[in-house]
């Protein structure tokens, strides 16, 4: 069987769109998406 | 007018093919799982062609032999780009593959033929030239 593949997925975070990166090889496509620097861990200090 | 729920989707939803893991004869050493390729086979009139889907193996990592008649397909899955990774959520299952077949003598073992490109692998398992088609003349 042959054909066109077609997949969409929505995202539940913030992302940051201009620094996805995309690789294909050996029929696997890997999307590398990062986070926003927003949605980021981040450590609060208790002054 | 009924505005009860008729409406079909007019889109199918594509199914999700559920990979086949292999039915272990003997048993392995090696702490990995094997799914069974998907395969089409199609005839011509001079040859068989073998079309295996095998994601991720690639030219160095695959293994075509004929032994007993017995034409066997294994590819090795690099894992180690999978390493570190916490899976969210998982359809794909990573593992190697393996899969074999049983050659009639129809087939010249001597002239199988295989191609990796994009992680399909196309084996052409030509027919032996007495089992091509002829024609008798009569006399």
């Amino acid at each position: 069987v042959w054909g066109v593949f077609d997949r969409t997925f929505s995202i539940p975070i913030q992302i940051e769109p201009d620094g996805i990166r995309a690789e294909y090889r050996d029929g696997i496509l890997a999307l590398h998406i990062p986070r926003a620097e927003s949605q980021k861990p981040r450590t609060i200090k208790i002054g | 007018m009924n505005t009860g729920d008729t409406a079909m989707p007019d889109q199918q939803e594509l199914q999700v093919q559920q990979k086949r893991e292999v039915e272990k004869k003997p048993e392995s050493t090696i702490p990995a799982r094997r799914f069974l390729p998907v395969t089409d086979i199609f005839e011509t009139s001079d040859a068989l062609k073998v079309i295996l889907e095998m994601p991720g193996v690639d030219k160095e990592s695959v293994d075509v032999r004929v032994e007993n008649d017995v034409l066997t397909i294994e590819g090795q899955v690099d894992f180690t780009k999978y390493q570190g990774l916490t899976p969210l959520y998982t359809e794909y299952n990573v593992g190697n593959y393996a899969r074999s077949f049983e050659l009639s003598s129809k087939i010249d073992q001597e002239r199988i033929g295989a191609e990796l490109k994009d992680g399909v692998i196309t084996l052409i398992l030509p027919k032996a030239e007495k089992a091509k088609p002829r024609k008798i003349t009569v006399r």
